[in-house]
């Protein structure tokens, strides 16, 4: 029972040093007045509905979107068709393939960075400063992610033996794939690809050397937004961990085991029988 | 008239040979089984067979249209996997029409209909896969296999997953279905006594080569050397040095080795004098072991440096004890020679 409470009372004490300074910032965002109190003195939403007028902060939202969804899109395309082929046809050559896709886990950001910045502030292609440098060194920075959560997939539904069977069949090997392997490993598929959009909202070393004031993003709106109103800031930050969370909450939702498929069937509202509607007209529910 | 002609078929992975110069034939509707111990290459064979994998020379016809380098899709081979390799993402009735969909061939609804009928999967239609136990997925497989009426049904250990019960239950369906359709079949396994019972015909394998070939009855009785003596049964195998320090009398054998099934050792502890000794050996020993085994019962015999198996039926009549002093009579009949 002793040890018990003391497990509880580790877990109450980790919870509030983690769950403070998100609290703390989440009052900050609501508050209006805050100086020398323990809790606001006056509570406002003006700092949200400020935040979501400001043009400046949806065109950063939506150009992080844009960038982080393009790389994302990149990185499983090219992925998928290396993994494909090198599962089916050269199996003995994916330790390469795995060489290649973990390295950007050992290259900082911050060397990347400079290693384009000097390739391509000399080079004939002017990308210095576009979408279109950071969208390429998203889609390699996220390999790792995209190469794991496909190779586990593949492995998984056991998708060489998968194809041979539909094969056998009468199905080419591209019709067994988009028949077969592809609805198998969507899971896996999109687990990597949240997991990828989690850590590239968060990423910020490569957006402000590669792209800064030039190309706003969401993480070089905070940065700037920071100095000049804490409250702001608050909300950015609070809207920030909101979007994270959804996201988070989405790649566990896909990793559980026991969900095989996402009926959407279930997300209907309810439907009622012609009596029950009747019953509750009389009750006033319905109107 | 052979059906299915296997020719010099010769297969490497690297330095190792995994295939080497692998030759056989099979008649329409025969019932032929690939016998080996892991890595062996009966299931290389058969996905070579299937065109799953290229073979590096030989070749491989059948009803002598020759489909060596035809890819699998048109070879019209049926094949279920160790694995099943279901589609999970499908229900049983999606996964048994697959194959007419994707060849545009038969009246979808009224074969599946027939092949669920035969397989005694009614009311299972819509499920998935992993809602299945593990026999009613390898009926789904087989289902999904035989639809299409192939020329050539393989399977590859399709029963190596199941409970004992379940195994001995799919042995005769398998086989009852194998002769209702008249299908000529190619069943790789490692176990012994499921490839006496299914087949018409054997092949044992071991490194990449057919050991012997011939009916359960013959490999059973007559195995050509220590390896399918030793994979068969439980053959007590003896070298030359050993027979003659065991036995009491002067038999020369020419050859290396000699094997005797347990089966055909009939022990007493009687005197020796019992004995019929034109046509057998005697042997004297003490039991080491007794293991009831159902059936039967087990001995392990100490006789001078060897041990010998002996098995007896379960029955009514004479017993020992382990520690036990026994004569063993050997038929010279039950006795087989090679090298």
């Amino acid at each position: 029972m002793i040890g018990k409470r003391k497990h509880l009372f580790i877990v109450i004490l980790l919870s509030i040093y983690l769950l403070l300074p998100l609290l703390g910032t989440l009052l900050y965002s609501l508050a209006d007045k805050w100086s020398d109190s323990i809790l606001p003195e006056s509570w406002t939403f003006s700092w949200y509905v400020m935040l979501f007028q400001d043009t400046r902060f949806l065109e950063a939202l939506s150009r992080s979107i844009f960038v982080i969804a393009s790389s994302v899109l990149i990185s499983l395309v090219v992925m998928l068709l290396a993994m494909f082929v090198v599962v089916i046809y050269f199996p003995s050559k994916e330790k390469y393939l795995k060489l290649v896709s973990m390295i950007p886990y050992g290259v900082p950001a911050i060397v990347s960075a400079i290693g384009l910045l000097n390739v391509y502030s000399s080079s004939s292609i002017s990308i210095v400063g576009t979408p279109w440098i950071l969208i390429g060194s998203y889609a390699i920075i996220i390999m790792p992610f995209v190469y794991q959560g496909i190779r586990n997939s593949l492995y998984t539904v056991n998708a060489v033996e998968l194809i041979h069977a539909a094969e056998l069949l009468g199905a080419t090997k591209i019709k067994a794939v988009i028949s077969v392997v592809l609805p198998n490993i969507m899971k896996g598929i999109l687990a990597a690809a949240l997991l990828s959009i989690a850590m590239l909202f968060g990423e910020f070393a490569l957006a402000n050397l590669l792209v800064g004031g030039q190309y706003e993003t969401l993480q070089i709106y905070l940065y700037q937004k920071f100095s000049k109103n804490g409250h702001l800031t608050s909300a950015i930050v609070i809207s920030y961990y909101i979007i994270i969370m959804v996201v988070t909450g989405l790649l566990i939702q896909f990793q559980q085991p026991g969900i095989k498929k996402f009926h959407f069937a279930k997300l209907r509202i309810p439907r009622f029988h012609k009596s029950q509607i009747q019953k509750k007209r009389v009750e006033g529910d319905i109107r | 008239m052979s059906y299915v002609n296997v020719a010099s078929v010769k297969k490497q992975y690297g330095n190792k040979t995994v295939l080497n110069n692998i030759s056989f034939t099979i008649k329409k509707g025969e019932f032929v089984t690939l016998l080996g111990q892991s890595g062996c290459g009966k299931s290389t064979l058969l996905r070579a067979i299937a065109g799953i994998i290229d073979i590096d020379d030989g070749f491989i016809s059948v009803n002598d249209k020759d489909i060596t380098h035809l890819p699998s899709r048109k070879r019209e081979i049926g094949m279920v996997f160790q694995s099943y390799a279901l589609f999970p993402n499908m229900t049983v009735s999606q996964n048994i029409a697959y194959g007419l969909k994707m060849k545009k061939i038969g009246n979808k609804k009224k074969d599946m209909n027939q092949m669920i009928e035969i397989m005694g999967l009614n009311g299972l239609e819509n499920h998935y896969p992993h809602e299945l136990s593990g026999g009613q997925q390898q009926r789904v497989a087989l289902a999904r296999a035989l639809i299409l009426k192939p020329k050539i049904l393989l399977l590859d250990e399709p029963l190596s997953a199941l409970d004992a019960k379940i195994r001995k239950t799919l042995q005769e369906e398998i086989k009852r279905i194998q002769r209702e359709m008249n299908i000529t079949t190619i069943f790789v396994t490692h176990d012994q006594k499921e490839a006496m019972m299914l087949s018409d015909r054997i092949y044992v394998m071991n490194k990449g080569v057919i050991e012997q070939a011939g009916t359960p009855e013959m490999i059973y009785t007559s195995p050509k050397n220590k390896f399918v003596a030793g994979f068969i049964g439980s053959y007590n195998i003896l070298t030359n040095s050993e027979w003659k320090q065991c036995i009491n009398e002067n038999f020369d054998i020419s050859t290396a080795n000699i094997a005797i099934r347990p089966e055909r050792i009939t022990m007493s502890a009687k005197d020796a004098e019992n004995f019929d000794h034109t046509g057998n050996f005697t042997l004297g020993g003490r039991i080491r072991t007794k293991t009831i085994m159902g059936s039967l019962v087990r001995y392990q015999v100490d006789v001078k440096a060897k041990r010998i198996q002996v098995e007896q039926l379960f029955q009514d009549g004479e017993y020992f004890e382990e520690g036990d002093t026994v004569k063993l009579l050997i038929p010279k009949k039950a006795c087989i020679t090679f090298d």
